[in-house]
């Protein structure tokens, strides 16, 4: 947003900056035409739609936009996964519950890529201020480690409807060791 | 419903197909030998070609034509009915004529095959009034006379006529012995013995309407003072001779009778007529003591002429023991030069065939013994890498740690010499990879030794590779009856030898004995007389501190630990060892348990019965101890565990009794035999034997003939617990209050006559196990155990409620013929199946016996820990060795092409 409102302030700046034409050729910008040194750049026409005092003016704006627009944007960031979960919901919908390659698949990048995420949440936010301390965006982070949290629970979910946890009581039962006898009974025939 | 029933159908055969064997896979992992049994009596037949044969009647009702060059059996018969009794064998130039008896419902029949087809040329049936009792039977010209002996002395000749089978006359012969005779007859001659009043009867053939026997006192006839006639015995193939084998000072010797004629006597003689001609041979074997138990036995053969003029003579040594001289054959002929032309075929005592030359030298032998299999085990070699077992709790206190490991240190040096020296043996190369993997098999504990105890007190140490007799030993006076065979100590134990040891009762003193042997090499470890006679014997499954598991040999009141030395592991467990006996008196099942008495001897206190009133039991079988249950539960459609009721000390009980209305029933019973606590009982109504049972895990498999729809069936016992376990790590009947789910179903089997049942067994028991069933027939059927499964949904079941694995219940069991794992190699007269883990946990070892034998291993879960037979080990390498080659090439190429760029 903040990127188009720059533009856009720049964009308004050759109707109003410059009352020339269009576009005009100087043949005699040439080297040796020039008398060389400083003040001959200042000599220099602005390239068409650049204007001087516009730039600082956007950057002006740019500045007072700052904090607000960072604000929005670590909470963009930080509601991105949760926005995630009715897609994801309606893919692990639509991939069934029979256990095969790609609903296999789908669910292990439903699980590792949150959990890939929730263990780079300082870095995912470091872009927004680099002198921040990490306790800053606390609220975003924590919205953001939920919202990842929530990803995770979803594929583990999916996982159990798939019948891949080993929930139940028949999964453990191979580990089981033989039960140890204490009395020893025999036949004698 | 059909429909499913045959979608069933083809689902059943789907599974099991890939059980079959290829063509090519014959004899790869089984073996089968065919036996005849000792042999009863034999003929030399001579084909019109000039062939001899030598076809013979046996103690296995079979009757049998041997090639008497090569020894191989060129046809046999088998009696079907185990009442049948096979009492006479005659042949003529164009039939082999027999004669047999049929025990229970009294009648005979006659036979007769072509010598060199076998095929039945004749059968006539001859009803004889019903409690008749035929002792001896022998064909004389056209008729046959059945002779029954009656314990007054006299003999009643019943003469029937061959063809017909109808009765001729009836004659009474009275000896006035008062005691019953021993009867045999000469080709002329009927002779009887009275062994008590040392008196001979004769009477000429055939036996006449007025015939009367002549009486002749043996010491009349010059039998030595002091003599005590033990057996009357033909003399084969001569004409008109009988020869009486006495016992005199601790010696068997033989008196020959040819009547009104020669007497001749030897040391421990035989006689035996030369067929085609009037010559005789004589035996002689030079014996040591009574037994005739000496190391390689020689033989001396005479030829003699009109009893006296000596023709021919030759000696004989065996290669081994083979006991002592029983019976032997001859067929003579004369050549233009006069010289001697003879065949012998010898009879020993340990049930083996010799043949012989003039010249003394063997030209077959057959080891008959074999078709009596009385005892078997399957021992472990040992030989394998991961043959060293856990050493138990007892090393501690034996040996330090230091000594623990320098014998590991020193077995395992052990099997790297073994390794370095299998490969310097090796001179064929190529075997390694192609054709002959048997040596690599070994490594997976495969190769086992069978121990089997024979009838004829013959031990055999057989290779289960492919049934070569690795050893023998010659026992003449183990006999069968109440006799035990334990291993005691398996190869297992590096530093120490196997141990297998055999309690029997002496056949001669009538004391028990204890054999002790190595399995593997059949070296006589020690040999004892047991104190007391033995009601029972048990092997108990701890170990002492030399890796022996102890025998507990129970007397009437006295309890015995063999070998004493492990008495102090004994009473250390005797706090938790119950044995439960069958009283052979009352037929009450008795639980004891073991006690130290303040003295410090070990004895047994009943402490429970379970009465069995007017029924007897047939059947008393527990579960292995040497069974591991590795899984506790079956997981459910719905993924709940039903867990197993895994009472260790369960057993089994099938007794058998007679209704009100005559017909037998029996009473199923599973008995806790700690506590006697009865779980489960069941009734079947008209049903006969032979019953088969099988108990393993949590269930029960047994088989009946149900005689009111005429069918053999068998009915599955399964137990649970129920979703929730009670004690997960410890099982104590004592404190056990589950009263369990008992699952059952009964099934049709298509044959009818079930010989042998047994379960697959496996190292850590995960492999599920498979049921083998051997038929009368010689099949042995390989059944998966989910198809015995009580647990079977209706045929209407909806999918859904179904479990998986368990196909819908159909009464018949359907046996496809992939099932049948000894394919076309009938197995004779199958009587047991023994089954061995081996070190790869999806194999098993089979072993059928019964007249024949068959061995060959099972994969029941298929070979999932194994490469597949005919994996292609060359297509494998060269692949390999062509890609690494091919990485190596293009690693070369990039190079040069990077450096091209480079300079580019």
């Amino acid at each position: 947003m903040s990127q188009s409102s720059h533009s856009m302030s720049r964009m308004g700046g050759p109707g109003g900056g410059g009352g020339r034409w269009k576009w005009s050729l100087d043949f005699n910008t040439g080297r040796g035409g020039r008398g060389g040194g400083s003040g001959s750049a200042s000599e220099l026409s602005s390239p068409p739609g650049y204007s001087v005092s516009n730039a600082q003016q956007a950057a002006e704006v740019y500045r007072t936009a700052d904090k607000g627009l960072k604000v929005k944007r670590s909470w963009d960031l930080a509601l991105g996964p949760i926005k995630q979960v009715p897609m994801n919901l309606f893919i692990m919908y639509m991939s069934g519950n029979t256990i095969s390659i790609f609903p296999i698949m789908m669910v292990i990048m439903m699980a590792i890529r949150p959990l890939k995420t929730l263990f780079t949440v300082n870095a995912t936010f470091k872009n927004f201020d680099a002198n921040d301390s990490p306790t800053s965006h606390l609220g975003q982070k924590f919205v953001f480690v939920l919202g990842n949290l929530a990803n995770v629970a979803l594929a583990m979910y999916k996982c159990h409807g798939m019948g891949l946890l080993p929930t139940h009581a028949s999964d453990w039962l191979a580990f089981a060791d033989p039960i140890e006898r204490v009395e020893w009974a025999y036949v004698g025939m | 419903m059909a429909s499913k029933a045959g979608r069933f159908r083809v689902m059943a055969s789907l599974t099991t197909c890939a059980g079959a064997l290829f063509e090519d896979q014959v004899f790869k992992f089984d073996w089968s030998r065919s036996l005849v049994g000792v042999p009863l009596a034999g003929q030399f037949w001579d084909t019109p070609r000039g062939q001899s044969n030598f076809i013979l009647r046996t103690k296995n009702r079979v009757l049998a034509s041997l090639d008497s060059d090569s020894g191989k059996i060129l046809w046999r018969h088998v009696l079907d009915d185990d009442a049948d009794e096979l009492l006479d064998l005659r042949t003529t130039p164009k039939l082999v004529q027999a004669v047999s008896w049929h025990r229970e419902s009294a009648f005979l029949t006659f036979r007769a095959w072509h010598p060199t087809t076998a095929a039945l040329k004749q059968e006539t049936t001859a009803p004889l009034p019903p409690g008749t009792r035929v002792d001896l039977a022998f064909i004389h010209e056209d008729e046959v006379n059945a002779l029954t002996l009656a314990d007054s002395g006299s003999v009643t000749v019943q003469v029937l006529n061959w063809r017909h089978g109808s009765p001729v006359r009836t004659v009474t012969l009275t000896s006035g012995s008062g005691q019953p005779l021993r009867c045999i007859r000469t080709p002329d001659v009927l002779v009887c013995l009275s062994v008590s009043s040392a008196m001979l009867y004769y009477t000429p053939l055939p036996i006449s309407p007025k015939a009367a026997f002549t009486a002749v006192a043996l010491d009349k006839i010059g039998l030595p003072v002091g003599a005590r006639p033990l057996a009357l015995q033909t003399v084969p193939g001569s004409s008109g001779l009988a020869q009486i084998a006495y016992q005199r000072q601790d010696r068997e010797e033989s008196w020959l009778l040819k009547f009104d004629q020669g007497k001749l006597k030897g040391g421990l003689s035989l006689i035996t007529g030369c067929e085609h001609t009037s010559d005789i041979l004589r035996l002689e074997q030079a014996c040591a003591n009574a037994e005739c138990s000496t190391f390689k036995p020689s033989v001396k053969v005479t030829k003699l002429r009109d009893f006296t003029q000596n023709v021919h003579e030759m000696s004989f040594q065996f290669s081994q023991d083979v006991g002592r001289l029983v019976q032997a054959w001859g067929a003579c002929e004369e050549d233009e030069r006069g010289s001697a032309i003879f065949q012998l075929v010898l009879l020993t005592s340990d049930g083996s065939l010799t043949s012989l030359t003039p010249l003394g030298n063997q030209m077959w032998t057959r080891e008959e013994a074999l078709a009596s299999i009385d005892k078997v085990e399957l021992v472990a070699t040992g030989l394998d890498s991961g043959s060293m077992e856990d050493e138990g709790p007892f090393q501690n206190e034996a040996t330090d740690l230091v000594q623990q490991f320098a014998k590991r240190i020193r077995h395992h040096l052990a099997l790297i010499q073994s390794t370095i020296s299998h490969f310097l043996e090796l001179n064929d190369w190529r075997n390694v990879f192609s054709g002959n993997q048997d040596k690599q098999l070994d490594d997976f504990g495969i190769r086992k030794v069978i121990l089997a105890v024979c009838d004829e007190g013959k031990i055999f140490g057989l290779d289960n590779k492919n049934g070569e007799v690795l050893w023998n030993v010659v026992y003449p006076n183990v006999v069968g009856e109440k006799s035990y065979l334990f291993i005691q100590r398996t190869a297992m134990h590096f530093g120490t030898e196997p141990m297998a040891s055999l309690i029997f009762r002496n056949r001669y003193s009538q004391k028990f004995q204890l054999l002790t042997l190595d399995p593997l090499s059949g070296a006589i470890l020690s040999w004892e007389d047991l104190k007391h006679p033995v009601d029972q014997a048990v092997l108990l499954h701890q170990h002492d501190d030399k890796f022996i598991r102890p025998v507990l040999v129970i007397s009437k009141n006295q309890v015995d630990v063999v070998p004493s030395s492990a008495k102090a592991s004994v009473i250390k467990y005797a706090e938790k060892t119950f044995i439960a006996t069958k009283d052979p008196q009352t037929n009450d099942i008795q639980g004891q348990k073991l006690l130290v008495n303040p003295n410090g001897f070990l004895v047994l206190r009943p402490i429970w019965s379970l009465a069995n009133p007017g029924t007897e039991v047939r059947k008393f079988v527990g579960k292995s101890t040497e069974e591991d249950v590795h899984s506790q539960g079956r997981v459910m459609a719905d993924r709940s565990v039903l867990f197993k009721y895994v009472n260790p000390n369960l057993a089994l009980i099938i007794s058998e009794g007679t209704d009100a209305a005559g017909k037998l029933f029996i009473n199923v019973y599973l008995v806790d035999m700690v506590t006697g606590r009865l779980i489960f009982s069941a009734n079947h109504k008209r049903v006969t034997g032979p019953y088969h049972v099988v108990h393993s895990e949590n269930w029960a498999v047994y088989t009946y003939y149900n005689e009111k729809s005429r069918r053999a069936e068998l009915t599955s016992l399964e137990l649970f617990e129920g979703n929730e376990q009670t004690n997960a790590t410890v099982f104590s009947s004592v404190s056990d209050v589950i009263s369990p789910l008992v699952e059952r179903q009964a099934f049709i089997l298509g044959p009818s006559h079930i010989s042998a049942l047994r379960d697959t067994r496996t190292e850590k028991g995960i492999t599920t196990k498979h049921i083998l069933m051997a038929t009368k027939t010689g099949l042995v059927y390989d059944i998966p155990r989910q198809f015995l499964d009580p647990r079977r949904p209706n045929m209407n079941t909806p999918p859904e409620m179904r479990e998986p694995g368990i196909p819908p219940y159909i009464p018949e069991l359907q046996l496809p013929q992939e099932m049948i794992i000894n394919y076309n190699q009938t197995v004779g007269v199958p009587r047991g199946i023994i089954t061995a883990p081996t070190g790869l946990e999806s194999t098993s070892v089979v072993f059928v016996y019964g007249l024949d034998l068959y061995c060959t291993r099972v994969a029941p879960s298929k070979g999932f820990d194994l490469l597949k037979d005919d994996f292609d080990y060359y297509v494998i390498a060269s692949v390999l060795l062509a890609l690494i080659m091919a990485s190596f090439i293009t690693k070369r190429l990039s190079q040069r092409k990077a450096l091209k760029q480079a300079w580019k």
